[in-house]
């Protein structure tokens, strides 16, 4: 994108604790928050372990592979300019499957999109940011 | 302990209803709306302003999506100088958040007679490049759990809801065929409510031929944008006695959320806050499903009101494509009528006030051409999708 051109993205405000996740991308890494106390994975981001209640909680690189739990094509142009139909899924995190994401797929025909097929996370990178995408895990 | 001391929205009624016109635009500002509506509550209930000593609404003023919710609370307290003891006009609840606050303020002895109101204005605040209920229009950074969607360009309900259909239709083998029946029903009965938008015959071949907003959605599964304003009064049930509509008590309410706060994060994209309020609201009351005589069911979109079905339970899990096939069961003279007003899908988008009205229209029997015979007793009325929910049951002694 050159400064030029209106995002056509709604980007979210950083903040200390959403910052990792946002700008993983950057250097490849899907960063989720772990429990150090009782390794548990979980996402949003907060400043304590949802499972354990410890505060001993950071960002840490999760495996990028999902499962596809389910999608949908979206034929509505929602923002002026912006290009449909995209698909958005969620996916279950292959790492911890209570962490899901919702995300684009991208790369993929509507055609080919079945339930529980496998995926991987790839980054967008818009302004400062990096959204996470799946796309089919290739074989 | 009897189940209506330990239960204390028993002690509370709806007792007046009121309603503005609903168009696509009106002409009246959202202010104007909500005092045509709140004014014709107040006289219906047969009280006058000096008897209101609460006001609630939900989610109060919020200028973040154009049109869902101009109207502050403030606003109409000094319109009509109502002479409050309490109010409350909070977002971070269900839709019907307010008719909780007013009972809980009732139920402590707050108030004696809450005006509950619910204005958009969706319509008149729509332009072609300011579309109602859409996330991040203005180009704002997105904060909140709205962050979390919105940067994939998830930026409307109609994809968080349609990844729940596409997933009930993969899992169950729901179709469209038969969400579609939602829809058609909803058209039915908006054809004979002077109040509803949408009024023209709406056949199955015309909705399986309609665009695809988000798949497995189409047009005729998203409500209609409008503008337009509902008032409630709900009032202590012993004071309610002696007021001009036989009163209608709140038998049991439910509004639990013990699961995630979330639309994507939800273990089996199923059991949304839905399932935990008709969970909480059936443990506080001896009534079962088969009591019901009427439902008016939130149907923001109409996958919403099929998930409704099936959380309070008038279907096991998985099982709402086929509860509604074919439309008989839900129609008007069917075992469990719904969205006798037409909806949201056809009466307009009042966002869940709509349903609240109906059914006491219903339980008064002064629905006219739309009412359902026999003299309805007991409606339950429902709000929300995702993390959002509530239903709660009204019962005419």
């Amino acid at each position: 994108m050159t400064d030029s051109q209106v995002p056509l993205r709604a980007l979210p405000q950083l903040t200390p604790e959403n910052i990792a996740f946002w700008t993983g991308g950057e250097r490849e890494q899907l960063l989720i928050y772990r429990c150090m106390h009782c390794r548990a994975w979980f996402h949003p981001p907060a400043p304590v372990c949802p499972t354990c209640l410890s505060r001993d909680v950071h960002p840490q690189s999760m495996p990028r592979h999902a499962t596809l739990m389910s999608h949908t094509v979206n034929h509505q142009r929602w923002l002026p300019g912006m290009s449909v139909p995209y698909v958005i899924a969620i996916g279950s995190m292959d790492a911890a499957p209570d962490v899901h994401l919702m995300a684009e797929l991208v790369n993929c025909p509507a055609s080919q999109i079945r339930s529980d097929m496998p995926l991987e996370v790839v980054f967008l990178h818009e302004a400062d940011v990096w959204i996470p995408q799946f796309r089919p895990l290739r074989a | 302990m009897s189940s209506s001391q330990r239960y204390l929205e028993k002690t509370t009624a709806v007792t007046g209803v009121g309603l503005s016109e609903v168009a696509r635009p009106s002409e009246k500002t959202a202010l104007a709306l909500t005092i045509d509506a709140s004014l014709a509550a107040i006289e219906d209930a047969g009280l006058t302003r000096d008897d209101i000593d609460g006001i609630a609404t939900w989610p109060g003023r919020f200028d973040n999506t154009p049109g869902l919710s101009e109207v502050s609370l403030h606003e109409v307290k000094e319109a009509l100088r109502l002479p409050v003891n309490w109010y409350m006009g909070g977002g971070e609840a269900p839709q019907h958040g307010a008719v909780i606050s007013a009972i809980t303020a009732i139920a402590t002895g707050f108030a004696r007679n809450v005006l509950i109101y619910r204005t958009v204005t969706e319509a008149q605040a729509q332009t072609p490049g300011r579309r109602a209920s859409v996330i991040g229009a203005a180009g704002q950074r997105l904060t909140g759990w709205l962050s979390w969607l919105g940067p994939s360009n998830a930026l409307s309900a109609a994809i968080w809801v349609a990844l729940y259909a596409q997933r009930h239709f993969d899992r169950y083998g729901t179709t469209s065929e038969q969400l579609a029946q939602i829809a058609l029903t909803a058209r039915r009965n908006a054809q004979v409510n002077p109040s509803a938008i949408m009024r023209t015959p709406l056949t199955l071949d015309d909705y399986m031929t309609s665009r695809f907003i988000s798949t497995p959605l189409r047009l005729f599964d998203c409500d209609v944008p409008v503008d337009g304003s509902t008032a409630i009064i709900i009032s202590r049930l012993d004071a309610a006695r002696d007021l001009r509509n036989p009163p209608l008590r709140i038998e049991a309410m439910g509004c639990a959320l013990h699961g995630r706060f979330s639309w994507e994060q939800v273990p089996d994209l199923h059991e949304t806050a839905a399932f935990e309020a008709a969970r909480m609201m059936w443990n506080r009351t001896d009534l079962k499903p088969k009591d019901v005589d009427v439902a008016e069911l939130y149907d923001g979109f109409s996958f919403l009101c099929l998930m409704w079905l099936e959380a309070l339970g008038f279907c096991a899990k998985g099982e709402g494509g086929r509860f509604i096939e074919g439309g008989g069961r839900i129609a008007r003279d069917g075992e469990l009528p719904l969205n006798t007003h037409g909806g949201q899908l056809s009466q307009g988008r009042l966002h869940g006030y709509g349903q609240i009205f109906e059914a006491a229209a219903q339980l008064w029997s002064r629905a006219g051409a739309r009412q359902v015979a026999n003299h309805p007793r007991v409606a339950v009325c429902s709000a929300g999708g995702g993390p959002l929910g509530s239903s709660f049951l009204l019962v005419r002694d």
